[in-house]
């Protein structure tokens, strides 16, 4: 009867617990549960015998060759200052765009517009008609409107002596300071002739004259 | 507790002395891919999948090495690197085997030899093992590994010594009861 109180605590025992005083005046004069004991504690020490044993391979002598094979075939580790400056410049780059965007798009005056030049075709600003069918449409048209629209280039033809003239007075304009004086033709500066001044033009003031209307008569109609 | 090789270079990297990835890498490679190897071969018993599955769980670590903010750490977190692809592995590999079972019919009753084989033991506890809940095993695998006490299996896992001591005693229990 006290060898079955006792048994359940002898794999604890085996197992390196320490054991109650009960129990250690038990086994001191109770041969069968020694023995137990001794079983538990071979069953014990095989199983971690047994673990050890496995995990004491080792891997083949080709491993480490291999490993570092593959590593220097694999690409190198992404660096951190990588990390840190892509964010940034994503980021200023998308200021920038959003900087330019907003600039006001000044009428650009074509470097090589001369009279000999002929105009260059006004681009067509109109949505192409979408084609397909009608569930395709929406998708069509948002494609358009994503499509950024080609610059209009000014159907201005422009003497040669009075191109740098009029680029300088656009120049100031978009800086806020241009005036009329700074319409000059340049070019007879730089071929050392005097500049034109522009004399100051003088408009007549605009007269209305009175029209005489008459109400429509019968007559009048059937004559129309 | 002697001082394991990856302990070494944990000491030296937090000095300061070394922190070149791959040279720290390199100078981990030799402890941690026996670790690496040893972990998987814990899980899977067999020495070729053990051996790809500590060559990707090294590749893995190595690739994000840069993101590890604490040296010290790259053992714990290769051992669960690598704990995780080995689990993967032979998930996979029990699924072949039951696909390949039900193709061939059913597998054939072992003989009396081989029951008498000295394997029947093993076999016998390391289906014990696999059937152990994942934190006793881990402990119980960690451990089995040479010069491994409990200290360094709690640095491993991140545990109080405490802990780990209290799961190997049970692991180890449940296992002689499936045994006796």
């Amino acid at each position: 009867m006290s060898c079955e109180r006792h048994r359940p605590m002898l794999m604890d025992v085996a197992l390196g617990a320490p054991a109650p005083a009960e129990l250690a005046s038990h086994l001191a004069r109770c041969p069968q549960c020694r023995a137990a004991l001794e079983r538990e504690q071979r069953l014990v020490g095989r199983i971690d015998a047994e673990v050890q044993a496995t995990m004491q391979d080792q891997p083949s002598v080709t491993f480490l060759p291999r490993m570092r094979e593959r590593l220097a075939e694999s690409p190198a580790t992404p660096r951190r200052w990588l990390v840190f400056w892509l964010v940034p410049a994503a980021v200023g780059l998308l200021f920038a765009s959003l900087i330019v965007d907003r600039r006001p798009d000044p009428a650009p005056i074509p470097e090589h517009a001369a009279a000999t030049e002929p105009p260059l075709p006004s681009p067509s600003r109109a949505i192409p008609a979408p084609t397909g069918s009608v569930a395709t449409r929406p998708a069509t048209i948002r494609a358009a409107r994503a499509r950024p629209l080609p610059r209009t280039v000014p159907e201005v033809l422009v003497p040669p002596a009075e191109r740098e003239a009029l680029r300088l007075y656009m120049r100031d304009l978009h800086s806020r300071r241009g005036d009329l004086a700074s319409l000059r033709t340049v070019g007879f500066e730089t071929n050392g002739l005097r500049s034109v001044e522009m004399p100051p033009i003088d408009l007549a003031p605009i007269r209305i004259a009175l029209i005489g209307v008459q109400p429509l008569t019968m007559e009048s109609r059937n004559e129309d | 507790m002697h001082e394991t090789a990856g302990a070494s270079i944990d000491r030296r990297v937090r000095s300061g002395g070394v922190r070149d990835l791959e040279v720290e890498f390199e100078a981990r490679l030799a402890d941690s891919g026996r670790l690496a190897f040893r972990v998987a071969y814990g899980v899977l018993r067999h020495r070729e999948d053990a051996e790809d599955v500590a060559q990707e769980a090294l590749a893995r670590a190595y690739r994000k090495l840069d993101t590890l903010r604490e040296p010290e750490r790259f053992r714990s977190w290769l051992v669960r690197i690598c704990w995780r692809l080995a689990l993967d592995r032979r998930r996979a590999m029990k699924r072949r085997e039951r696909r390949e079972q039900a193709v061939a019919g059913s597998a054939p009753e072992p003989t009396a030899e081989n029951i008498a084989a000295a394997n029947e033991f093993r076999d016998r506890l390391w289906q014990a093992i696999d059937a152990l809940p994942e934190k006793l095993r881990v402990a119980l695998v960690l451990s089995g590994i040479e010069g491994y006490d409990v200290g360094e299996v709690a640095a491993l896992l991140e545990l109080p010594p405490g802990t780990v001591k209290s799961r190997l005693f049970l692991a180890r229990r449940s296992l002689a009861e499936r045994l006796r």
